[in-house]
């Protein structure tokens, strides 16, 4: 897992952007974009984890979509082992999509209930010639296995089973191709933590086994922090922050990490003795973006300069790991 | 009688009538809160403690739950002998609910200051309902700014957090003497979680209402609450001061659910598991419920189920570990 520092770029995103039109007015004529992601650039070693985090609507679902094409980007560049995957032709594309796997959030409603988990795990490998027949129930049962399930499971249904078990199905479903990266979206944010931290550690030791590039979005800040080499922290369909997770937590750069840190929670009586850092009001509405920096709504260290400019991701140490979009840092 | 006890739970048994049977969703609760104190009942989903919220409220859905046995005593008198009539003068009055989805609870029809002045006078006038002065003040005591625009506007206008704010406006503007709290913040991001925490805290202070905080999160148990009751299939397995649970919990289940939250304040290690998943409530189980789950257990946990004995004045466990009956070698 900490080979990251040596091992070469699987994945690299350049400028990517995705606007959803807005309708409005009569007709439902295109009156304004949501920008859901705006200008994210970031590469991911091969082995390693980045962890994305964020407040609910700052992009970060969109972000593992958009790199799985599953919704096509308004502009910028994804390359996978160096080939660019948007300008590809779908037949083409799909060859690659077998080392590139998603698995969502929701264990309820990602597998098909009319499916048994046979079929839901066996699919992928019959829509890629991959097995058949016999050959394909002998590699569903290895599955089942290697994610901790019975392989005499096979013939059940997804209502037969929990939430920790049906994100072991969504699990195996997407190990069945051999895939090389996987973006895993909120994988265990609908679970209790005792099965939280069960399924955790699956991911982990399947990183290891199989050597799985992930890139894991997610809102918890203590699971992030647990299973990633590096984080990156979205505001407003930006990256605000980015550094490797021991700096991120030791020396959190930006306004927003910082009271994103403060925030949660401390297992300690009375909440321990730091002190708060409480942001006044909500996310704004990434619709009407404001000129400046995006935090300066809500920001405790507002400067002039934060209204009129956007400030650029920068690095702020020797390594040139640890990136900060903050004016000051910069000045 | 003890002058200081606002609630009294004994032996509370919440049962559901399902096609598989019956299921005891809450079995044998007992405990009690003092005036101003806030406790928290935590466990995973499924453990009753929703189910013992709403025992308190009487509000179960009808007719498939309904409690079988026990006894709730609220300022000396008990709830479950009241008519419903009686039920309504306490239902919002003296006893006041929140629930997790800020979204589902409010009327999306109606305007937040005709909602928020509903709550303050059961049966309006009605010139009263077009008095939005009241309504402005308590909008402005939780913290919503421009409350004089926000009365007029509609829920869906509103923010996940700021509709919770607005719950609990509702809430405590019958001044009453509990609150009891469900897993009010599960659904906000982490940020705004941190606003309503404080200001939970700060009402408190201000109102000196007792809280019954129900969550899943020992963070927010942590931060919010004195004493913790920690609940698994439908029982307490363990009651303690905050710090006695968080430093030195007792029961197995409640050390595993500790270890097994990934924290942020400490170096990375492998997480702990408790194997297996939460029972249902229609299993019918002999002896400790948390048994199969358990790596200490032996015959007597088989057999029987542990009572809930007490270890000093604030401290419960429901475990035969360290009792006469647990032999320290002989374990399964």
């Amino acid at each position: 897992m900490n080979n990251s520092l040596t091992g070469d770029v699987l994945i690299e995103v350049r400028k990517l952007v995705k606007h959803f039109p807005v309708a409005g007015g009569l007709f439902s004529r295109t009156v304004d974009y949501l920008k859901a992601v705006d200008e994210v650039s970031f590469n991911i070693k091969k082995g390693e984890t980045l962890g994305i985090v964020g407040e609910s609507g700052c992009g970060k679902s969109t972000l593992g979509r958009v790199i799985m094409r599953l919704l096509e980007p308004t502009s910028g560049e994804v390359l996978f082992r160096g080939q660019e995957i948007f300008g590809m032709p779908c037949k083409e594309f799909r060859k690659l999509r077998r080392d590139m796997q998603i698995m969502f959030q929701d264990p309820y409603g990602s597998l098909n209930p009319r499916m048994s988990v046979g079929k839901i795990i066996g699919e992928p490998l019959e829509i890629h010639g991959i097995a058949k027949g016999p050959q394909k129930i002998e590699r569903v049962k290895e599955l089942l296995e290697v994610v901790g399930l019975s392989p005499s499971y096979i013939h059940r249904y997804p209502h037969m089973f929990s939430g920790g078990q049906r994100q072991r199905i969504g699990i195996a479903r997407a190990l069945a191709l051999h895939p090389m990266f996987m973006i895993l979206d909120e994988p265990v944010s609908s679970l209790d933590v005792s099965t939280q931290s069960q399924i955790i550690n699956l991911l982990e030791d399947l990183q290891e086994k199989f050597v799985l590039t992930y890139l894991f979005i997610t809102h918890d800040l203590s699971v992030v922090k647990h299973i990633s080499d590096r984080i990156g922290v979205m505001y407003l369909g930006q990256i605000v922050e980015m550094a490797p997770v021991s700096k991120i937590f030791s020396h959190p750069s930006h306004p927003y990490t910082k009271a994103l840190l403060s925030a949660i929670p401390k297992l300690e009586p009375g909440g321990g003795s730091r002190k708060r850092i409480l942001l006044t009001g909500d996310l704004p509405s990434p619709i009407h973006v404001t000129k400046g920096c995006r935090f300066h709504t809500r920001c405790y260290m507002k400067m002039d300069i934060c209204v009129s400019h956007e400030p650029t991701l920068m690095p702020v140490d020797k390594e040139k790991e640890h990136l900060v979009a903050c004016h000051l840092k910069i000045s | 009688m003890n002058y200081n006890l606002l609630l009294d739970v004994r032996n509370l048994r919440t049962v559901f009538y399902t096609s598989d049977g019956v299921a005891p969703a809450v079995d044998g609760v007992t405990f009690s809160m003092k005036k101003g104190e806030s406790l928290g009942i935590v466990g995973e989903s499924g453990c009753g403690k929703s189910i013992t919220a709403l025992s308190l409220m009487r509000l179960l859905p009808s007719p498939s739950g309904k409690i079988e046995d026990g006894q709730i005593l609220f300022e000396g008198e008990d709830i479950l002998k009241k008519s419903e009539t009686a039920m309504r003068k306490i239902r919002g009055k003296k006893i006041s609910m929140i629930f997790q989805e800020p979204m589902t609870s409010l009327n999306p029809v109606l305007t937040i200051g005709r909602q928020v002045s509903e709550a303050l006078e059961e049966r309006q006038k009605l010139w009263q309902r077009y008095n939005m002065g009241k309504p402005i003040e308590w909008l402005k005591k939780v913290g919503i700014s421009l409350p004089e625009r926000r009365v007029l506007e509609y829920p869906h206008q509103m923010s996940g957090g700021m509709r919770q704010r607005i719950m609990i406006a509702m809430a405590i503007s019958s001044n009453p003497r509990l609150l009891i709290a469900d897993e009010p913040t599960t659904a906000l991001d982490v940020t705004i979680q941190a606003q309503i925490l404080e200001l939970m805290k700060n009402l408190k202070r201000e109102f000196g209402m007792a809280i019954l905080m129900i969550t899943h999160d020992f963070g927010v148990i942590a931060e919010m609450t004195e004493r913790v009751l920690v609940m698994y299939a439908g029982k307490i397995v363990e009651e303690a001061r905050v710090e006695e649970i968080l430093q030195d919990p007792k029961h197995p289940y409640t050390i595993g659910l500790l270890a097994s939250i990934p924290r942020i304040d400490e170096k990375k290690r492998r997480l702990h598991v408790i194997e297996g998943s939460v029972p249902n409530p229609s299993d019918f189980l002999t002896g400790c419920a948390f048994q199969p789950r358990c790596k200490y257990a032996q015959e007597i946990c088989l057999k029987h189920q542990p009572p809930l004995r007490a270890l000093n004045g604030t401290r419960h466990l429901s475990c035969w570990i360290g009792t006469s009956e647990y032999s320290e070698e002989a374990q399964l």
